[in-house]
């Protein structure tokens, strides 16, 4: 304030200045009011679709997910065992992953030879037994306890006597190894209850057949030890139906080795616009010191504040390296954003401008105020975008992650409109901040990982953390972004 | 102080009826405030009618810091200095001279005036002018300040200051009754 009287008496007059409006006046208030309200809410939108977007494809997904249990689809179904047959109860008390080996001694076990021979058998089963696991108690003994073993590991110790494991109780599948010195009956745990008849076609090969299907020898996944077998002599055994269960599956694949390096393409469409930073303090009307345009910078050239949204997109190529539960991945990424302001005609005529520096810019076109037409600002950049991102969830073979990043871009090409001190709005190019520095943050739902195609979809925002605009003409404008990121990992096709 | 807390929350509620009578507890003064920058009322009403929507629209950014009317009235400033920049009546003549060399005014003119005449002689300088000297002399912001709010440099919001002030003072010194009887031919 100023101690001078003048001052003091215009001002302490103008305080009384009270004039009455006409009754139009709040009616246009009103109007405002509700328009300001339905732009605010636009923008809320966006944000609650991309929400909804996620939990509708977690939804879908998690509906929709996949059985992923080995079922054994084309188990061969083996008969029942006879009542002298180890109950199927018996195997179910199996633990998933042991072997219980029973000799023919065993009571529970199934009785060998003539007993249970059936009527059509008239070849003998040699069965052998092979150590190819660890086991806890000698054949001898009566029962046999093999831990579990990979496919892979298929040594063979030692052999067995031979009487040790005909009518041996065991948890199927199982399958003939009927390699040159082998012959061995291999069977695992039973998860299924099924049976079979042990028997040997002419060239001395064992098989394991069902009732519908004698003769047929049947390839089945090893998971345990083998059965131990003897000589031929034996009757054909049949086994209980919990004892063995016989799969048409073939032996699992080796385990794919997990790729720590993935790469693939991305597309990013969305809705794009300029706005003022959010670290100024405009346009809050809370601090004293308000302003329009002018009120951060010191130009009399700023960019048009007035924009709409326009029209934003993204799209390029990544390598990404995952960890445990995060990753890193960089990329190069061609990117569009607009936004569209409202200008009257456009006057093909030279205008001067003055700038921040009171240096004289001329133009050759210009645009009046009004809004009888559309006038799109344009960016196109270069950009190299850099990740970090986090799994959140994990959903089987749907994962959703979290990303957030910044990236470097270059505007290769870009118009954008400016108004000078007199609000004439022209076009330039040379007041626009070419090297730009993006945050982006997002979501992403990881579809099908384990498939040939995995899909990630998901919401992503991008900010322009540089202005838009040349400083010295700008007052802080921004590029905000907001789009729904769909990427494609391709290290499986190519 | 009049509380004006539960009218505020009632507005930011959506009442209509509180807005509209925080409008109309504050209409007046702030017509009298937009009247001020402007060459005529029916400008001034399209001023204020700007300044009341982002009033509302930006009612939950008042703290309660300082008086409310002190802050709707700074809304209004700021929303005439905007009109006045889009305005085509008033942009040409929004022209600031870079002078370092302002002249001194220091003489106190008795001040017979009334408040509206008072009002008509400010709005008859040129729209810089004008501008200046509500910012400074009525609204009370520092030349620092209006260099930054209208893009221009401290030395030339004084200068043209000074030159408004003095033109005024001239008016009310020298030609008193015949700039009463221009204002009042208008």
């Amino acid at each position: 304030m100023h101690g001078k009287e003048f001052e003091r008496k215009v001002q302490q007059q103008m305080e009384e200045l009270k004039l009455s409006p006409s009754d139009v006046v709040w009616q246009q208030v009103q109007a405002g009011i509700k328009k300001g309200k339905r732009k605010k809410f636009m923008w809320r939108f966006v944000p609650a679709a991309a929400v909804l977007l996620l939990l509708m494809s977690g939804y879908l997904l998690f509906v929709s997910k996949e059985n992923g249990s080995h079922s054994g689809k084309n188990d061969t179904v083996l008969n029942k065992q006879n009542d002298k047959a180890i109950s199927e109860q018996q195997l179910n008390n199996q633990q998933t992953d042991e072997l219980d080996l029973y000799t023919q001694k065993n009571k529970n076990s199934l009785t060998a030879g003539k007993d249970i021979a059936p009527k059509n058998a008239d070849s003998a089963t040699i069965i052998e037994h092979n150590n190819i696991a660890k086991i806890n108690n000698s054949p001898e003994n009566g029962s046999l306890t093999q831990n579990a073993i990979s496919a892979d590991k298929k040594t063979i110790n030692k052999k067995q006597k031979p009487e040790s494991i005909i009518g041996s109780r065991v948890p199927a599948p199982a399958y003939t190894d009927n390699s040159a010195d082998k012959n061995n009956i291999v069977v695992a745990n039973n998860k299924n209850k099924r049976s079979g008849i042990v028997t040997k076609n002419s060239n001395n090969n064992f098989g394991i057949v069902t009732d519908n299907n004698i003769n047929n020898s049947v390839e089945e996944e090893l998971r345990h030890a083998v059965v131990a077998g003897t000589n031929a002599g034996y009757s054909p055994v049949r086994v209980d139906a919990g004892a063995i269960a016989i799969t048409n599956e073939k032996p699992r694949q080796k385990a794919r080795k997990y790729s720590a390096w993935k790469w693939g393409v991305q597309v990013t469409p969305g809705l794009s616009n300029v706005t003022k930073t959010f670290t100024t303090n405009e346009p809050n009307y809370a601090l004293s010191n308000t302003g329009g345009p002018y009120s951060r910078g010191n130009s009399y050239t700023v960019p048009n504040p007035d924009n709409n949204n326009g029209f934003a997109f993204n799209a390029g190529v990544f390598v990404k390296k995952m960890f445990k539960k995060t990753y890193v991945d960089i990329g190069v990424n061609y990117s569009y954003f607009s936004s569209s302001i409202r200008v009257g005609s456009k006057v093909d005529s030279t205008a001067v401008v003055r700038t921040q520096n009171m240096d004289l810019l001329s133009v050759n076109t210009f645009y009046e105020p009004g809004n009888s037409n559309t006038y799109h600002n344009k960016y196109h950049f270069i950009e190299i975008p850099l990740s970090f991102g986090m799994q959140l969830f994990n959903l089987g073979n749907t994962k959703i992650n979290a990303n957030i990043g910044a990236s470097y871009a270059y505007m290769v090409s870009g118009k954008m409109l400016f108004n000078s001190s007199y609000d004439t709005h022209f076009e330039n190019k040379s007041l626009l901040n070419r090297s730009q520095v993006f945050v982006h943050a997002g979501i992403g739902v990881l579809l099908n990982e384990h498939a040939k195609l995995p899909v990630t979809i998901g919401p992503v925002v991008t900010y322009g953390a540089t202005r838009i605009a040349d400083p010295s003409s700008s007052t802080g404008q921004h590029i905000i972004s907001v789009g729904l990121k769909t990427s494609f990992e391709l290290q499986k096709i190519f | 102080m009049t509380d004006y807390r539960q009218l505020i929350k009632d507005c930011l509620k959506g009442s209509a009826v509180a807005q509209k009578q925080l409008y109309v507890h504050f209409a007046e003064s702030m017509l009298g405030v937009c009247y001020r920058y402007t060459k005529s009322l029916t400008d001034a009403e399209d001023v204020m009618q700007d300044g009341f929507v982002k009033v509302f629209l930006h009612l939950h950014q008042y703290k309660s810091e300082g008086e409310l009317g002190g802050w709707i009235r700074r809304i209004m400033v700021t929303t005439a200095l905007n009109y006045l920049k889009k305005n085509n009546q008033y942009k040409y003549d929004l022209v600031f001279e870079n002078s370092s060399v302002h002249p001194v005014a220091d003489d106190d003119p008795e001040m017979f005036l009334s408040t509206k005449e008072i009002a008509e002689m400010i709005r008859q300088l040129p729209t810089g002018y004008q501008t200046i000297f509500n910012l400074h002399a009525v609204e009370g912001y520092s030349h620092v300040e209006i260099g930054k709010m209208l893009g221009i440099n401290e030395g030339t919001s004084r200068s043209q200051y000074a030159r408004a002030r003095g033109l005024l003072i001239s008016w009310i010194n020298k030609n008193k009754e015949d700039v009463k009887k221009k204002l009042y031919a208008r």
